[in-house]
């Protein structure tokens, strides 16, 4: 089975049908809404902006809905041919042994300091959501610009892990939502059929919980924008 | 067995089993990869990292934001 390129919309040309509106009429907003759309990204980014939306929870819905607004417009500048820039990682190779332990002790460190002073602010306060916001938007302009490092293309996973992989997730993502159903209403919890949010309620009471789960949370980021490979015949993808 | 304790056990038993993926993606010749390797599959392209990076927020914002 031939083993597909890393990122199949990245080679969408300019088709005919995009070459030949003028560009601002309302065809060419047709034309680029409907490569927008193609993504499922931001079909997915959408609906859950969506449905944060109608849960109140505005500033979810507006993160969400922004990144997938972001994704659409840049599946529709590519239909029209326009390439996105070369990617250019915004650290060097990793530093020498000796030199690269000091730097993270220095970046694990700044990032309990972080957590620690996050943990003080309780939940869904203003203080807390900026504190949550901030590293969160750093990460995904880091992402969107590029790979973190230079890091070199590995080769793709056993399909069979990757299935195995994903069955756990999916598995996870259903019984979390049949929780959540089970509940007697979607806003009031259940000792019976506790979600993994409701189990969180006790840690994240205290100082000490929160500040542990934020240091887990940026320790995530980070290890996740240390993930991201370099592909250097490919652009920004 | 209570519904709170079957609720439990399998929230365990998934824990259980990515821990099991990951011990056996550690022994060299698996078929099984790391979930790093996942992840790092996943965010070969923008869409992906965007999308990676996108969940990872939207948990911080769930567990902490307004």
């Amino acid at each position: 089975m031939p083993i597909p390129e890393p990122d199949d919309r990245d080679d969408l040309t300019v088709s005919e049908s995009t070459a030949a509106v003028d560009r601002g009429s309302p065809l060419s907003l047709w034309v680029d809404l409907r490569a927008g759309t193609r993504d499922p990204l931001v079909w997915i980014l959408g609906l859950a902006a969506f449905f944060d939306g109608i849960s109140d929870n505005w500033i979810h819905a507006v993160l969400l809905g922004s990144v997938a607004a972001a994704v659409g417009r840049d599946a529709a500048r590519q239909s029209r041919g326009i390439a996105p820039p070369a990617a250019i990682p915004l650290l060097g190779p990793p530093s020498p042994p000796s030199r690269g332990r000091w730097l993270a002790l220095g970046a694990m460190a700044s990032l309990a300091a972080y957590a620690v002073a996050a943990g003080t602010f309780t939940r869904y306060s203003w203080p807390a959501t900026m504190t949550i916001l901030l590293p969160a938007s750093a990460a995904l302009i880091v992402g969107w610009q590029g790979p973190l490092r230079p890091a070199r293309l590995l080769s793709p996973p056993d399909p069979v892990g990757v299935r195995a992989w994903t069955a756990v997730f999916v598995a996870a993502g259903l019984w979390e939502l049949s929780a959540l159903l089970q509940q007697p209403t979607l806003r009031v919890s259940s000792e019976a059929h506790p979600t993994i949010s409701f189990l969180m309620d006790p840690v994240l009471a205290t100082h000490l919980g929160r500040s542990v789960a934020l240091a887990g949370w940026l320790g995530m980021g980070w290890w996740l924008l240390n993930r991201a490979p370099a592909d250097p015949g490919r652009g920004t993808s | 067995m209570t519904w709170h304790d079957a609720t439990m056990a399998g929230y365990l038993l998934l824990v259980g089993v990515a821990v099991g993926l990951q011990v056996v993606a550690a022994r060299g010749g698996s078929r099984v990869p790391s979930l790093g390797q996942v992840v790092a599959h996943i965010m070969r392209s923008r869409a992906g990292r965007i999308g990676v990076l996108t969940g990872w927020a939207w948990v911080g914002l769930h567990f902490f934001a307004r």
